[in-house]
């Protein structure tokens, strides 16, 4: 089940890869289980999600499907597109609409979103939702918080589409990685890409702390042993941390918002080994560096640690593509596995691929 | 009655902004504050009573947690103006009945605290009572949960639908099932079946409950009365104030110490404290002459700011206030003239006074206020622009004038005249001790000295001459000041 891999955590994300990467498969996945463990959940997402088509590319896809009792927290208009979107029951069978959820409306919460205001309500049936949630961390923090108060035990999010699009930690206490056949035709391309997303989310919580709180500003270079103070330096602008770096002997060197490729050239254009240099960024998801160039800082001698770690607890992957290009379901899941080098599940839930490990 | 950036620079703003409403309702009043129309005397004497009443409340201490109960409910009110006014019109949906049911709940509180306020019965057009009727209908099983669902209990095809989808649920729960296809489609068809049983019902409600739409209305407005003036009391037990006396037929403005709360506490954050001014004026024109930085500009707005308050149903920040309801202010001072782009300082001003004559050709009594009338001309000709508007103002029936001015032989022409107090009682040899200090002291040694409390004079008193004084005391360049001395010879 995958409820073990979640149950210490009372809120997860789901992050896909990129559209119908499978996060909805095991959304409803991880539902199933938290029912069976008699788990009261709370659901909702990061921008509008659960559609029954793609809106982006127009592709059949599965819905989530909740159960009595579940808190789940949506956009006004969504309540009444469940599948009742007519109020004949006729119409609703010739259109071959699935049944939506009776409902108790639990609260309002005044967070607009394109599809009407975020509502809080609680299933008083088994059906089918959508979910719209609100868009910005902090009000998502404060829906979590309400319906928690609600009696919700935990909350799953159903996350952002791509791992640059939200601070993570932020958000939830742990996540899972969803990945599939839709990111590329090439499958050593996703595979790749993957592992490197999975890698970012799996980086190290950084030991200077302490001495990264006391900077001020947005770029720090440290010196000396890091649990014995030494010589600090702050920066506004990047080019100068950069420039005091390349005269080495730094030890850490801190980047607060996001890290771009520019940042990597300036680091790198010195041409000399960085010798175990300690970059350090807010977490994963601020991480912007291709992958090309992720690899040369590390080679160079470079390591990654965060300020915020989160907790990747998983990486599903789903080898059907919306776009056809499917792949050989066994050599995809080995690929991912032998790329993330077993530190982290790999999971394929249509086909239960590394879910009995995972018990 | 005096626009955004005029109400802005007078200090008004400042108060809105500093005013607590606890409702929606209340903050929206806040928010399109307007002065009442002189025909409407009656209606503001009532809002002002309320005013006292409900601080003469806060004050006596004695209803203190029927107040904060009040006030806990006011705050916990949601808008639901919109969908009470749609039940008229439409079926509500579950969203728009949980709000309601919601907010008739949070009025129960809300009633019970208000029949607790000893004033209540003398406070004008405030009348908050629990909806009973209606609530019943949004909450029919009497279980005043802060949820809403359409309720079994409302009809007994909605609890057949209801339990028979729970069993096929429960069926559909297990891992393996015969004809699963069957059931998910009987699943479908009873989810229908349910939404258009609710619809229904909540279109019966809707009916039920849209007969009550009016008197929920009318509460609600009793609701951001209610809130409006209490945040308006509480306001003025906070800073000090008074309840001015607003006269239909008034024939004087009198305004004992005055305080203008912005300036106050700009003042008090570098550690100074603001002179309350008083004044009183009578048909016709007043004068204000005096040192400069003596403090007549701030007078002005002062005065504009505590009339605008009067008459927007506001307590005054004055230990005592008299005044005509007035149909309307009218302000002209230096802060306003950069929004008339391209024209000079001197072109703006008489554009917007010209304004001002037109209206108020149409008003019975009006204030019109003119900070430093013309100065921005030769001064023979500009004392001659001051003269003829004190004058025209004397003459027209329900104008009252304040008007600030340097110029010579222009008090002599109005009915009252002020002089601000200034540096006339300090000793020469005080000031000169206070003046000797550093650089950076001398811009705030004056500040201190002054006196910016007014004066009556006789009319035929000129302006003090004090310039030359002040430029010597804030110590103007040595080199420049002796050119100054050989001109002053001259003089």
């Amino acid at each position: 089940m995958l409820y073990e891999l979640i149950k210490p955590y009372s809120s997860v994300s789901l992050i896909g890869m990129c559209k119908n990467a499978g996060k909805t498969t095991v959304l409803n996945r991880l539902i199933k289980d938290c029912r069976r463990m008699k788990e009261c959940i709370a659901l909702t997402s990061i921008g509008r999600d659960g559609e029954r088509s793609d809106l982006v590319t127009n592709t059949k896809k599965p819905e989530i499907f909740v159960y009595d009792g579940t808190i789940i927290a949506t956009a006004e208009k969504l309540l009444f597109a469940g599948g009742n979107l007519s109020d004949s029951g006729n119409d609703a069978q010739k259109n071959g609409m699935n049944s939506g959820i009776s409902r108790e409306i639990l609260d309002t919460t005044g967070m607009p979103t394109p599809m009407g205001e975020v509502i809080i309500l609680r299933a008083c049936s088994d059906g089918f939702v959508q979910l719209a949630g609100p868009s910005m961390t902090a009000q998502l923090a404060r829906l979590k918080k309400r319906m928690f108060e609600l009696g919700a035990a935990k909350v799953i999010i159903d996350g952002a589409l791509s791992r640059k699009s939200l601070a993570m930690p932020a958000v939830s206490d742990a996540a899972i990685l969803c990945s599939g056949a839709s990111y590329s035709p090439d499958i050593r391309k996703t595979v790749e890409d993957t592992c490197f997303s999975a890698e970012l989310m799996m980086l190290p919580q950084t030991e200077r702390t302490e001495y990264v709180r006391q900077c001020k500003q947005k770029y720090g270079v440290f010196f000396g042993s890091g649990k014995h103070g030494g010589e600090q330096t702050e920066f506004s602008e990047l080019s100068r941390a950069a420039e005091l770096v390349r005269k080495g002997g730094a030890e850490a060197v801190l980047m607060r918002g996001g890290v771009p490729d520019s940042a990597a050239n300036a680091l790198i254009a010195a041409g000399h080994a960085l010798n175990g240099l300690e970059i350090i960024c807010e977490d994963g998801s601020r991480l912007l560096l291709s992958h090309k160039n992720y690899e040369k800082l590390v080679r160079a001698g470079a390591r990654f640690t965060v300020l915020n770690k989160t907790r990747l607890l998983a990486v599903t992957v789903n080898p059907f593509s919306a776009k056809g290009s499917h792949y050989n379901k066994t050599e995809f899941y080995d690929a991912v596995c032998s790329g993330l080098c077993g530190r982290v599940p790999v999971l394929d839930v249509v086909s239960e691929f590394g879910c009995a490990a995972a018990e | 009655m005096l626009d955004k950036q005029q109400r802005a620079t007078i200090g008004f703003a400042y108060i809105i902004k500093n005013l607590q409403t606890c409702s929606p309702f209340g903050e929206e009043l806040a928010r399109h504050t307007h002065a009442y129309p002189c025909g409407e005397n009656a209606r503001l004497c009532r809002e002002l009573e309320n005013v006292r009443l409900l601080a003469e409340t806060i004050r006596s201490d004695a209803a203190r947690d029927a107040l904060s109960a009040a006030e806990r409910a006011l705050m916990q009110l949601k808008d639901v103006r919109r969908s009470v006014a749609r039940s008229r019109e439409m079926t509500l949906t579950d969203v728009e009945f949980f709000e309601i049911k919601r907010f008739l709940i949070k009025l129960d509180a809300l009633a019970e605290a208000f029949s607790k306020i000893p004033c209540r019965e003398r406070l004008n057009e405030i009348d908050i009572h629990p909806l009973p009727h209606a609530l019943s209908i949004v909450d029919p099983d009497g279980m005043r949960a802060m949820t809403f669902r359409v309720s079994d209990s409302a009809s007994a095809e909605l609890a057949g639908i209801r339990r028979r989808r729970k069993r096929v649920d429960a069926e559909l729960r297990r891992d393996h099932v015969e004809g699963r296809d069957a059931l998910e489609a009987e699943r479908t068809l009873l989810a229908a079946r349910e939404e258009s049983e609710e619809l229904r019902i909540r279109t019966e409600m809707t009916r039920a409950f849209a007969a009550h739409s009016h008197e929920a209305e009318h509460v609600i407005k009793s609701i951001a009365r209610f809130d409006f003036a209490l945040a308006k009391a509480r306001f003025m037990c906070s800073r000090g104030g008074s309840i001015p006396k607003v006269e239909a037929n008034g024939q004087r403005v009198l305004l004992n110490e005055m305080i203008n709360p912005q300036t106050a506490d700009a003042l008090h954050s570098s550690g100074r404290k603001f002179t309350p001014v008083s004044i009183e004026l009578l048909p016709g024109s007043t004068v204000i002459t005096g040192a400069n930085m003596g403090g007549k500009s701030v007078a002005v707005k002062t005065l504009a700011l505590n009339v605008l308050l009067a008459l927007c149903g506001f307590p005054v920040f004055c230990s005592k206030a008299e005044l005509p309801h007035f149909a309307g202010i009218h302000l002209l001072c230096e802060d306003m003239e950069d929004s008339l782009g391209g024209l000079s300082s001197f072109g703006g001003e008489m554009i917007r006074f010209d304004g001002i004559l037109s209206e108020i050709k149409t008003e019975s009594t009006a204030l019109i206020l003119l900070d430093e009338f013309a100065r921005g001309t030769n001064p023979h000709e500009g004392a001659a622009l001051v003269r003829a508007a004190v004058k025209y103002f004397n003459d027209r029936r329900g104008c009252f004038a304040l008007i600030t001015t340097h110029f010579d032989d222009v008090a002599c022409c109005a009915s009252m005249h002020y002089q601000v107090i200034g540096l006339k009682n300090v000793e020469p040899a005080v000031l000169d001790a206070a003046l000797a200090g550093n650089d950076a002291s001398r811009a705030s040694v004056l500040p201190k000295l002054m006196d910016y409390g007014l004066y009556r004079v006789a009319g035929d008193v000129n302006p003090p001459r004090d310039a030359l004084a002040i430029c010597r005391a804030m110590r103007v360049s040595d080199e420049f000041m002796r050119c100054v001395n050989a001109e002053e010879t001259k003089m």
